[in-house]
């Protein structure tokens, strides 16, 4: 196959540095040159080896402007070895695995080190505390640090009603109500003030999200404090609570009816609201787009498979270092 | 949340009364927000057809958040309160309430009733002005 040469003259940088993404004609094979004034230098910038296509790669190649391989640890693993081992994993285990959401950078053009970093911070500070595996509608007791409180730690239990942001700046909200008031507290998963996350129970629910529980009946927000944790065992799969919610009377702080949402009864809704909910919703051919899609689909395989890479290695240390605790 | 309901006169025969909402919704406390008393102070207590209102807001701004004193009207009568509970989000890992909340003050600034029935943020105890209120308080979030 002849190798092709590309001289980029009106490029700049960085957009040189995602043509190999991007760029359809290339194949994995092609040197790319690092500027518009070639010096000479035909080689690579980085590896000796000019990487194939097959190569899973732990970091980009151009990372600064000194053309220095950044000394990452990232085990190279072929990229079919990679997906045979999975595909493997997939048949033994019933359940799928739990991969933290928060390890999966959101749309958009980022900074893949700076991702892999914040990515790498997480994981230390989950080698310092636990952080269960918990969902949306999942039941949680949160025990935080509170200097003015008797034992200067304050605990509140509460229903999971979202959870959002990558990495470091992941936060999930927590509602309960408590004695007739309903309150909920937005808790960043890494901050060091959070001592201890316990999952009384584990279950998901219907939607992304419960905002509606504002408007709902204060009943489904109602969550005992004292209440003893149910343990789930592991293997079995995480059971989903498809409960539909019954809602206060009108006026609501959002028009639920028009978010497509599973978990609550909309039946009280006036026939002429109903009529406008259509306007919408998005049609089904915008719903599959894959832009507006769920952020994780917006990642290259490739770079999926990295991260989930990551997050196995991570899970190993915890287990090694459990072990060698006990 | 509340509308005002418009007697529409071309459709009274069919629809008498036509509901819309003309302001758009304001999380923060300002002059004119619909209040609630959360102590047992028989004022707050008796002010249930025709809720409190703020009508003051003793800062700079003029929006009240949570621990400022606010200047309402009650049962016809104007009465200090202290913000103890809001529905804008504020700092991470403090409460958002689902109602804003107040106790009603003396002019000395003495709590009115003899106990707060609903819980009180934790972070308004770095306020050492307000140990008189702790006092009263019952639950801490």
């Amino acid at each position: 196959m002849p190798r092709i040469a590309f001289n980029f003259v009106r490029s700049v940088g960085k957009a040189h540095s995602l043509h190999k993404y991007n760029c359809r004609l290339c194949c994995g094979n092609v040197r790319h040159f690092a500027s518009q004034d070639s010096s000479g230098k035909d080689e690579p910038p980085t590896n000796s080896k000019s990487p194939s296509d097959n190569e899973v790669d732990a970091i980009p190649e151009r990372l600064s402007p000194d053309n220095k391989a950044a000394t990452l640890p990232a085990p190279k693993i072929s990229l079919d070895l990679l997906r045979r081992r999975q595909a493997q994993k997939k048949d033994q285990e019933q359940v799928e695995k739990f991969i933290t959401p928060e390890i999966y950078p959101p749309m958009g053009r980022r900074s893949k080190i700076l991702d892999y970093l914040e990515r790498q911070d997480c994981f230390k500070r989950r080698m310092v505390m636990d952080i269960p595996e918990f969902y949306v509608g999942s039941i949680l007791a949160v025990t935080m640090a509170d200097p003015h409180a008797n034992g200067k730690t304050s605990r509140l239990v509460g229903i999971c009603i979202e959870r959002k942001n990558y990495g470091l700046g992941a936060s999930f909200k927590l509602r309960n109500v408590i004695d007739g008031q309903g309150l909920e507290v937005l808790y960043e998963l890494y901050s060091p003030l959070l001592h201890k996350l316990e999952v009384l129970k584990l279950e998901k629910r219907t939607d992304a999200h419960l905002l509606y529980l504002r408007d709902a009946l204060p009943e489904y927000s109602t969550i005992d404090p004292d209440m003893i944790a149910i343990k789930h065992p592991p293997g079995r799969p995480v059971p989903v609570n498809d409960i539909v919610v019954k809602m206060k009377p009108r006026p609501w702080h959002r028009r639920w009816e028009r978010y497509e949402l599973k978990g609550l009864d909309v039946s009280g809704v006036s026939q002429s609201r109903m009529a406008t909910v259509q306007d919408h919703i998005l049609p089904e051919y915008k719903k599959m787009d894959l832009l507006m899609m769920y952020p994780r689909y917006d990642i290259t395989e490739k770079d999926r498979m990295r991260i989930e890479r990551e997050w196995e290695v991570h899970q190993n240390e915890l287990e090694r270092t459990a072990k060698k605790g006990s | 949340m509340w509308q005002r309901s418009v007697l529409c006169l071309a459709r009274q025969t069919t629809c008498p009364l036509m509901k819309f909402s003309t302001t758009t919704p304001c999380s923060a406390i300002i002059l004119r927000t619909r209040l609630r008393v959360v102590d047992n102070s028989a004022l707050g207590a008796s002010a249930i057809d025709r809720p409190p209102y703020c009508i003051h807001v003793y800062n700079k701004k003029h929006v009240g958040k949570l621990g400022d004193t606010v200047l309402v009207a009650i049962k016809g009568e104007k009465k200090k309160a202290l913000v103890v509970g809001v529905r804008r989000p504020g700092d991470n890992m403090t409460p958002r309430f689902d109602t804003n909340n107040i106790i009603l003050l003396e002019d000395n600034g003495n709590p009115t009733g003899t106990r707060i029935t609903v819980p009180i943020p934790s972070v308004l105890r770095k306020r050492t002005d307000l140990s008189k209120v702790f006092a009263i308080a019952t639950k801490f979030v």
